[in-house]
């Protein structure tokens, strides 16, 4: 379960975000929907627990942010939340199959390359395992970014604007796969957009 | 995947930079080490071979060049002594032991040294074949000289006046080689040795028959010589190398000599010291420019890492956001540039003992007394690992920092 109570973000004084409280259970899937400038990314970073909070309070799964220090934090990302940009941003020096796996060195869980290889068969990159990034198309690309968010099973993916720079066809893909991967793990899912496609298929919205 | 490979992986991302630093740090360390080893092994050579003599007491000149010719069968000697004066000098009671020297002839570029069996027990050397030599057409030889020469037991040959090789020949005396000395890693290995009196008849023989009479005089052995009683005047040797008896003797001894005789006193101590101070300076100016090129690749390191850093800002960020804390970023920039410095460090080691390999193969004549071994490896080497290490930290704590304090939700934010 992942909630949020009384939740508001201060930027040096000038903009102060406050968010409505909300609560989703296991397997729920949310689109957070906000013009620009309204705190959709900032609201992402503070359920990725990539800001430090400054009112308010977040819990995922009865663990609550205020009390881990930095580290603990880290170490909370690396296990429970899988995190997708709205570019791939894979790591350019390491291979198709590598970005996968340094995914899993920073989580608690063993590092497997026949569990990434099998994940790279199922979004039909299975040919692409020993791939230099270069090499991928946009949508490849991000169906691999995908993966590397999803692999070591997270209770919590968050995805900002995950299909805004991508086509018809590969937005459609990669929401299938989003979709499909939170049902596998039976992940909470939140991701922002302003992207009609994508509230085309998550009913239940969240309007900053 | 762990942080090594990881770090690695970046390093190979740029192989040409990457090799450039190595490079550059490995030729810094490697001269470093090609002096110390070079020196190291000189000092080595010079301290076997002149362990056990006190003093040199030659005709006046440069007592260095005494002492490089008389010790290390390096230089030319400074001239003659009268055998009468050096064995007036080994009877002082200043002196220990004395042994006669004469110097003069070669065979091929190896130096014919007139002596006795003393200047052998001196470098405790043995005979690996044959025995010592009798009669006074008789040698023995180096095992260096034995190996170039391909000279063997019982073979003759006729000495050559002079230092170095196309002196006239002293064709009618041939001499035999009764015996071959084991290797002792001394001057020995390269020397041809022989009774005093063997070189004075190599020397005498040159259309001066019959102005002797050995026969009706009076034989006297002197210094180990043994010689006709009334030559005594008249016959002449190189040096006298002396081992002091008692402390008091380095005091007075080699004044007594400059002053009393005709003869030049040269200790070997104080000439190879004074040999190492004069050759110090370019050593010092040589090894700045190698801490120079240390310090040249340690800022090309960092540079290399900085200006790699400011195009992975977003990598180091995604790594923060899939969960890897503020020191595992430090630690990974930390070991990338360990990586390249531990690699220079030991590209030099391998240059370093290559180039005295090479050093030794091209630039020293096989027949020389100062060779250098490519194989041999000193404790001091040890601090290279040491140096890699500083370099490696130093050139990477700036970059390190910047990595530790990445703002992960700025730099995405940015994304």
């Amino acid at each position: 379960m992942l909630s949020i109570s009384k939740l508001e973000y201060n930027y040096m004084g000038m903009v102060n975000l406050v968010y409505k409280d909300f609560e989703l259970q296991q397997n729920e899937k949310m689109v957070i929907i906000g013009g620009s400038g309204s705190g959709k990314t900032t609201l992402l970073h503070l359920l990725g627990g990539m800001m430090q909070l400054q009112k308010g309070e977040i819990q995922l799964n009865g663990t609550s942010y205020t009390g881990l220090s930095g580290h603990q934090m880290d170490q909370f990302r690396a296990n429970h939340i899988g995190l997708v940009f709205q570019k791939p941003h894979l790591i350019g020096s390491l291979n198709v199959l590598e970005n996968l796996m340094i995914s899993q060195m920073f989580s608690s869980g063993r590092q497997s390359s026949a569990k990434a290889k099998e994940l790279l068969e199922t979004v039909g990159l299975g040919d692409k395992t020993n791939a230099r990034i270069s090499e991928l198309s946009q949508g490849q690309a991000q169906r691999v970014a995908l993966l590397r968010a999803v692999i070591n099973e997270p209770d919590l993916i968050l995805a900002d604007e995950p299909t805004s720079s991508l086509d018809d066809e590969n937005a459609h893909a990669v929401l299938d796969l989003l979709l499909e991967q939170a049902d596998k793990n039976n992940s909470i899912l939140l991701i922002t957009t302003h992207d009609q496609r994508v509230k085309e298929r998550i009913s239940n919205q969240y309007l900053l | 995947m762990n942080l090594a490979k990881l770090s690695w992986k970046y390093i190979a991302d740029r192989p040409l930079n990457t090799f450039l630093n190595v490079l550059l740090f490995g030729f810094g360390i490697s001269i470093i080490l090609v002096l110390l080893l070079i020196s190291d092994q000189m000092k080595d050579t010079l301290s076997k071979n002149s362990k056990g003599i006190s003093l040199v007491a030659a005709a006046k000149g440069s007592p260095l060049q005494i002492i490089l010719c008389n010790i290390f069968h390096i230089d030319f000697p400074t001239g003659n002594i009268p055998l009468k004066e050096a064995i007036e000098l080994s009877k002082n009671r200043l002196v220990k032991n004395a042994i006669p020297m004469a110097l003069g002839d070669s065979y091929k570029n190896h130096r014919i040294v007139g002596t006795t069996r003393a200047y052998i027990d001196l470098y405790e050397a043995k005979l690996s074949e044959g025995e010592m030599w009798d009669d006074n057409s008789e040698a023995i030889i180096g095992t260096n000289v034995a190996r170039s020469l391909g000279i063997k037991l019982n073979d003759g040959f006729y000495t050559e006046h002079g230092l170095q090789s196309g002196g006239a020949a002293h064709e009618d005396h041939e001499i035999k080689v009764v015996g071959i000395l084991e290797r002792s890693g001394t001057v020995l290995d390269n020397l041809i040795l022989t009774s005093v009196e063997t070189v004075w008849e190599a020397h005498e023989s040159h259309g001066e028959e019959g102005e002797h009479h050995h026969t009706e005089d009076e034989m006297v052995t002197e210094l180990g010589i043994k010689f006709a009683g009334h030559d005594l005047d008249e016959k002449e040797i190189t040096s006298l190398i002396i081992q002091y008896a008692g402390p008091m003797a380095a005091v007075r001894l080699p004044r007594m000599i400059n002053s009393q005789t005709n003869m030049q006193a040269a200790s070997p101590a104080f000439e190879t010291a004074r040999l190492f101070s004069l050759i110090g300076v370019g050593v010092e100016v040589v090894n700045g420019f190698a801490y120079l090129i240390i310090f040249i690749a340690t800022l090309s390191i960092f540079i290399a890492l900085y200006n790699s850093l400011k195009q992975r800002a977003y990598d180091l960020a995604i790594m923060r956001a899939m969960g890897a804390s503020r020191r595992f970023l430090f630690l990974h920039v930390i070991v990338e540039s360990l990586i390249v410095s531990v690699l220079g460090g030991i590209f030099g080691l391998v240059i370093a003992h290559a180039s005295i390999g090479a050093i030794d193969r091209f630039f020293i004549p096989e027949e020389s007394q100062m060779h250098v071994s490519a194989f041999v490896f000193l404790n001091d080497e040890l601090i290279v690992i040491g140096v890699s290490f500083v370099v490696g930290i130093i050139a990477s704590i700036i970059p390190a920092i910047s990595a530790y304090r990445t703002d992960l939700s700025k730099t995405l934010a940015k994304g």
